[in-house]
């Protein structure tokens, strides 16, 4: 996966140009759907941190996500701010000292522990989040009015839609460059060498369970953020976002995309999003169609479906131009 | 470790094969996603502020010739799906029955499906797509709460007439959207059950002293506990509260709520447990003899599913809050929309019509003498913000007889019946018997005022 | 009268226990012997629901009497635990692979399981009350008790000793152990591990099957059930330590008692407290009761 900074500023470039002008191209129905994919893509290239590059399967991730909706949300409703920039700081900090807790707790396990842990915790969120139903609303969740994007009010909401999503996609760009400056740096390549190796690893002398905490933190952090995002988009939040069946989800939506190259969770998330879409208009039985999409690729695509559909063009390629 | 490889043709390849292969999915799903005939619109980001109203093709002009589409967003997946579907077989004979009457004005009405899906975001994408991709000129359904909740200010700012069912939960009109203009909501709401079973209670029981609630543990079952609770209480004082059961939704394992209920020894247990929790708990419920002990039982919302209410699984003397619409009330002989609505129901799809079904009817019916309504003082076809102002304040009629619709929040309203459970040689479930009306304003708060509030403000 | 409650507080627990264990010790048998955590493993519990009231169904439509309803029940766990060695089929080729792939595996089955529910049998809960009723109810103190839940009971502690029995006293179950401790050595001696590993998994598919069926004349079939159960059935094995059958008792033991008790004693918690059980026990002592070794 080595790809210099060249590189990859070159794809971040054009990434980022094909989506700023798709606006002008097709409904603002879809810009809501890709807006909503870039939030997604953010969460599931957290979770890919902790799973390709760490080694570590977290069936709770969508606590993280949970986290940064209701800061959001709380935020909105009990302190009365209306600043984005405001609920993005106070996700950062909110969510870097719990992830700091439930990692360190979590960290300590691996494979099948782990899963268990993380799923626990949450399901623990989303009991809380029921519970204390004076505080959060329980069941129902908490409304979400639109924010003010960097001091900018916004008195129209289809407007405030436009504003917003070029405000996600600079947010997803920047946080796909820093995770993958993160991922590419010294320690990445460290969480690489103690996924694949623990014990050389350990007799090198790196800090296993430091690091791997680390991982843990960068990962709740960018997820919180992208739960934060998500917030103001689709105007409510509710304990269902940390139910373990949306764990399913950003397992899919990595598993779609490839999870051994770093880009391929993002677009994971963006195909999860219109997949859901039209699977929903043609069945009901969505979950049946996801299930037998990820039997699929465990069998025949492991390393995840684009990558491999990438393989497969690139082996035709070869072999007409015999090289 | 690998190294810093240099752009080559292979990693451009990689590369642009995955953004291409992205693109063409994300450009297959666009495709195959819009509805054919409808072109996407290109919308160039504006200056301005104002927004053209997406939804239908209501303008003031002369009747437009194309059908009026109404959307029809609601379970048809998922648990409640049982009880939502009946909404969409309303739906269909509703619409079939107008149209071969001439339609509205003319125009037919045109059906949209469009499934909740499993989560809200999915409720508020599908939301979207209906207004904004089927450019339908209603929509109605059943959704849960916290849907309903998201989708409430998306209407609003969509401007497309909406009409919830049984989306009761007085969070809507109270919290998010108090003075609503697009967004109603035909189903009787969860303050009007709760109170009316407090009221009932009060006059038929009123010796009652120890009350204990089995109710599911989210939001509206939090709701309708506190609020019946706070009403019992006013009316009378010497009530109390000696046990609370709070099963998580789905729950199938009654036994300990049982139990412990027993053993508290109640006078009155409120349960709000409905669909295949209520007939879970009464099946166990009955082996313990739990009716047998316990002198009153009642149920809000259960009735919702009365076709799972078999005698076998419910005995009688049970009483039921059915909301707002009972099927076997008013009687074809009094109420000829009965007459029509009830066997028909029955013969095309082999079901008796639920409480959403009644709903639905009331629901369309206002619609339609809305737009007529306005089409005959002022010789134009409505415009959407014409036909909302229109329903406000009207009325309008259903299976379940006539209903108001009250201008300031938009709730429809129509008397609450409670009945009790009883064993009938005509139907496989429970009847009710004993009917009791309970008078909108006797059950429902003062528009303006929350529920809570209004309860505890009562002078007894 | 505190006596008579406790005495039912305490027959809710077992009860509740009991087909909790037949769920959660097929779960242990598999991790232990085969180190795959089958996530699809509520949904054989959900299938074994299912099934029983389709044959149910079927007996009662052609008039056989209510007793053979039992044999009804007991189809449905068998047919359950041919799925089981279908599923174990399927997860053939993913052995060699990283164990994550074992796990996305079975988690997408339970979707695809939980859908094929849907699709077959409808939304509506599945009865089978005849059962229930048929064994009417006996009088403790004055209150009453459904017999059926004391049958449920009865065949908790019979399985726990067919279980016991089968492991240690019979060939395959000494196998079983055997390739549980080391793998390499048992097929190194000859064991076919492979189709050990498919009978294993017809006996915790079976269990769970079972579980569910026995479960149908008391309480619905409905969508989603299998989850629900298999939850419980995590906290379970964590308790007793994953893969020890005697774990899984004592932790069914565990979690119904607790349950019954918090109910009754403080309702609130009911939502939140199977997880905080599972969070404090993996925090605590993750290896639980009775540790790794398959026993």
């Amino acid at each position: 996966m080595g790809m210099n900074i060249k590189t990859f500023s070159l794809y971040l470039l054009v990434c980022g140009i094909i989506f700023a002008i798709a606006p002008f191209f097709i409904s603002s129905y879809y810009v809501y759907l890709i807006a909503l994919g870039m939030v997604y893509g953010i969460w599931a290239l957290s979770w890919n941190v902790l799973f390709n590059y760490t080694g570590l399967l977290s069936f709770g991730h969508a606590l993280w996500f949970a986290l940064g909706a209701y800061v959001v949300g709380l935020t909105q409703e009990r302190l009365m701010i209306m600043s984005m920039e405001c609920y993005l700081g106070l996700t950062l900090v909110v969510s870097f000292i719990l992830s700091l807790a439930v990692g360190y707790l979590c960290v300590r396990y691996t494979q099948i522990y782990f899963a268990l842990l993380t799923q626990g915790f949450s399901m623990l969120f989303y009991a809380m989040l029921v519970k204390f139903y004076s505080f959060t609303h329980g069941t129902d969740g908490i409304s979400v009015k639109v924010p003010a994007l960097l001091g900018m009010q916004f008195t129209n909401v289809e407007s405030f839609l436009r504003a917003y999503y070029y405000y996600i996609l600079l947010i997803f760009l920047l946080c796909a460059t820093i995770l993958w400056i993160m991922m590419n740096s010294p320690f990445g390549k460290s969480l690489q060498f103690i996924r694949d190796n623990s014990l050389r690893a350990r007799f090198i002398g790196i800090p296993i369970i430091k690091y791997r905490l680390w991982s843990f933190v960068i990962a709740g952090v960018f997820g919180a953020i992208s739960g934060a995002l998500f917030a103001p988009l689709n105007r409510q939040v509710c304990p269902e976002l940390t139910y373990w069946s949306s764990n399913g989800n950003v397992v899919f939506m990595t598993l779609l995309g490839g999870f051994s190259v770093f880009a391929g969770s993002a677009i994971g998330a963006i195909i999860f999003v219109f997949l859901q879409n039209i699977a929903l208009t043609l069945t009901i039985y969505w979950q049946l169609i996801a299930g037998i999409v990820i039997v699929v690729i465990v069998y025949l695509f492991p390393k995840g479906l684009t990558v491999s559909i990438k393989d497969m063009v690139v082996g035709m390629y070869k072999k007409v131009h015999g090289r | 470790m690998s190294e810093p490889k240099k752009v080559g043709r292979r990693t451009f390849l990689n590369y642009a094969t995955a953004i291409v292969a992205t693109g063409v999915i994300v450009g297959a799903a666009t495709y195959l996603a819009t509805p054919k005939g409808a072109t996407t619109t290109v919308t160039v980001p504006a200056a301005t502020t104002t927004v053209t109203a997406p939804g239908g093709t209501a303008t003031g002009k002369p009747i437009p010739s194309e059908p009026i589409k109404i959307g029809i967003l609601t379970f048809f997946s998922g648990s409640n799906a049982v009880v939502d579907v009946q909404i969409w077989w309303a739906a269909q004979m509703l619409a079939e029955k107008i149209n071969s009457e001439g339609g509205i004005l003319g125009r037919k009405i045109e059906l949209v499906q469009m499934d909740v899906g499993p989560n809200t975001d999915t409720c508020v994408q599908n939301y979207r797509k209906l207004v904004l991709e089927n450019h339908v000129d209603l929509v109605t359904g059943d959704l849960a709460s916290s849907n309903g909740l998201a989708v409430a200010p998306i209407c609003e700012e969509l401007k497309c007439p909406t009409i919830y069912l049984s989306t009761t939960t007085t969070h809507i009109f109270e919290d998010v959207d108090p003075k609503p203009k697009y967004l109603f909501r035909a189903g009787n709401y969860n303050t009007m059950e709760a109170v009316s079973c407090a009221l009932h209670i009060k006059r038929h029981h009123p010796d009652v002293k120890r009350v204990a609630g089995i109710n599911p543990d989210y939001a509206y079952g939090r709701d309708s506990w506190q609020m019946f609770v706070a009403a019992l209480q006013k009316l009378l004082p010497q009530v109390e509260v000696v046990y609370e059961a709070w099963p998580p939704l789905g729950t199938t394992d009654f036994t300990s709520h049982i139990t412990a209920t027993l053993n508290a020894k109640p006078d009155v247990v409120f349960s709000v447990l409905y669909a295949s929790d209520i007939v879970a708990f009464m099946k166990q419920a009955v082996g313990y003899g739990f009716f047998k002990q316990v002198p009153l039982f009642y149920n809000a919302l259960g009735y919702i599913s009365f076709n799972m209410l078999t005698k076998d699984v419910c005995p009688e003397g049970l009483y039921f809050q059915a909301r707002d619409y009972y099927f076997l009330w008013p009687p074809a002989e009094i109420w000829p929309i009965q007459g029509w609505f009830v066997p028909e129901f029955y013969k095309r799809w082999k079901q008796y019509p639920n409480i959403d079904a009644g709903q639905l009817y009331s629901a369309i019916d206002a619609y339609k003498r809305a737009v007529e309504k306005v089409y005959a003082l002022t010789g134009e076809y409505p415009t959407n913000e014409q036909i909302v102002e229109a329903m406000a304040g009207s009325s309008c009629v259903g299976p379940m007889g006539y209903r108001t619709i009250r201008r300031e929040d938009h709730q429809f309203l129509s008397p609450a019946p409670i009945g009790k459970s009883k064993h009938s040689p005509d139907y496989p479930f429970v009847i009710l018997d004993e009917l009791e009306f309970i008078q909108p304003e006797e059950c429902a708060a003062p528009p303006g005022v929350k529920s809570l509030d209004w309860i505890k403000s009562w002078k007894i | 009268m505190i006596p008579t409650t406790l005495i039912f507080y305490f027959l809710n627990g077992l009860f509740y226990a009991s087909y909790l264990f037949l769920v959660a010790s097929g779960l242990t048998i598999i991790l232990g012997i085969l180190n795959v955590l089958n996530l699809a493993h509520g949904s054989f519990y959900s299938f074994g629901a299912y099934v029983a009231a389709f044959i149910a169904t079927l007996f009662l439509n052609n008039g056989l009497p209510t007793p053979s309803l039992f044999m009804a029940l007991f189809m449905a766990a068998l047919l359950i635990g041919l799925m089981g060695s279908g599923v174990e089929f399927s997860l053939k080729p993913l052995y060699k692979r990283r164990q994550e792939y074992q796990l996305l595996f079975t988690f997408a089955l339970s979707f695809i399981f939980e859908d094929l529910i849907k699709l077959i049998w409808g939304f509506n809960p599945w009865t089978c009350p005849n059962l229930f009723a048929y064994m009417g109810a006996v009088n403790i103190l004055g209150q009453f008790y459904p017999s059926y839940d004391m049958f449920v009971i009865f065949i908790g502690f019979v399985s726990y000793l067919f279980i016991w029995f089968f492991f240690y006293h019979t060939r395959t179950g000494n196998l079983a152990r055997a390739v549980a401790f080391d793998k390499e050595m048992s097929s190194a001696l000859g064991v076919n591990v492979s189709s050990l590993y498919t009978k294993i998994f017809f006996i915790g598919a079976f269990f769970a099957g079972l579980g569910g069926a026995l479960i149908l004349p008391a309480i619905n079939a409905i969508p989603g059930m299998g989850s629900d159960a298999l939850g419980f059935a995590f906290v379970i094995i964590v308790i007793g330590g994953l893969g020890s059958v005697k774990g899984a008792f004592v932790g069914s033991l565990i979690v119904g008692m607790v349950r019954a008790v918090g109910i009754a004693l403080f309702p609130e918690i009911e939502l939140g407290l199977i997880f905080t059980v599972l969070v404090i026990v993996l925090i605590l002592k993750p290896q639980g009761l009775f540790g790794k070794r398959f026993e």
